[in-house]
């Protein structure tokens, strides 16, 4: 996925031995990575959503306009140049209240816990590596029973 | 680890401020650190024991000068990895809340055992 700051880094090489037996079956990998890259995205666009719930945010989001929860990109689609494989994650920055600074914060505002959570805990990394694998491995099940 | 960027950033002579610590209304100084611990997780784990701490920064500058918003935080990253951090990009803009000061920001990593 993108590497740019509050963006989400998942090392695909530990999918390697996945991909490759999947390449032997014959799979359309570019098709595989696609579905599970945009699904994972689509879920980190609702934690994003659920984040910035008025709650979440500072002075429990009495200035909130909704700007920020409109500039989630809720459906966003990977992008290929040759074998590499990028998605757009989180808020939109060309839209107006894009919430970057809810992730960095400002000298006068603490991070949101909630969206640091999110863009800034290995453990959420983790979780996304364990939904990516266990995705690859049902679409292996998938062909076995297929080609069986 | 906290105390040791502490110590880092201070070097610079500007004051080193926990990130969000500004009261509404508080004024900033023309330049100034901040920093903030985003994660800390266990590096690995032996015999059901932690083995070292992977801890996650982010350090910004603030200045009132954008071109010294731009140098600092560039001599910050220099100072960092020559102790052993790691920051893996040249930095980000980062909102100030105040229209008299520009803001860059850094992650810096640290893998301590």
């Amino acid at each position: 996925m993108a590497a740019r700051k509050n963006s989400i880094n998942i090392d695909f090489s530990v999918f390697s031995d996945l991909a490759d037996e999947l390449d032997k079956m014959g799979a359309d990998l570019q098709k595989i990575f696609t579905d599970v890259m945009e699904q994972e995205g689509e879920t980190v666009a609702e934690d994003t959503k659920d984040a910035v719930k008025a709650a979440n945010l500072p002075a429990k989001g009495i200035y909130s306009t909704g700007d920020t929860e409109d500039s989630i990109i809720m459906q966003p689609k990977v992008e290929w140049s040759g074998s590499i494989g990028e998605i757009g994650l989180g808020f939109d920055k060309t839209k107006p209240g894009a919430g970057g600074f809810l992730i960095t914060g400002t000298p006068k505002m603490q991070p949101v816990y909630e969206l640091e959570q999110i863009y800034g805990r290995k453990s959420y990394e983790r979780k996304m590596t364990r939904d990516i694998m266990d995705h690859l491995n049902a679409e292996i099940s998938d062909h076995m029973q297929r080609y069986k | 680890m906290e105390d040791e960027l502490i110590e880092l950033l201070s070097t610079f002579s500007y004051p080193v401020y926990r990130q969000g610590s500004f009261a509404e209304g508080d004024k900033y100084p023309d330049s100034f650190f901040t920093f903030w611990n985003v994660d800390s997780p266990d590096h690995e784990h032996y015999d059901n024991a932690e083995y070292g701490t992977d801890w996650t920064f982010n350090v910004n500058f603030y200045s009132t000068d954008p071109e010294k918003t731009y140098n600092l935080i560039t001599l910050a990253r220099v100072l960092l990895k020559q102790h052993k951090w790691i920051v893996p990009s040249q930095g980000y803009d980062v909102y100030s809340d105040e229209p008299t000061h520009t803001g860059r920001g850094i992650q810096a990593l640290y893998l301590q055992v």
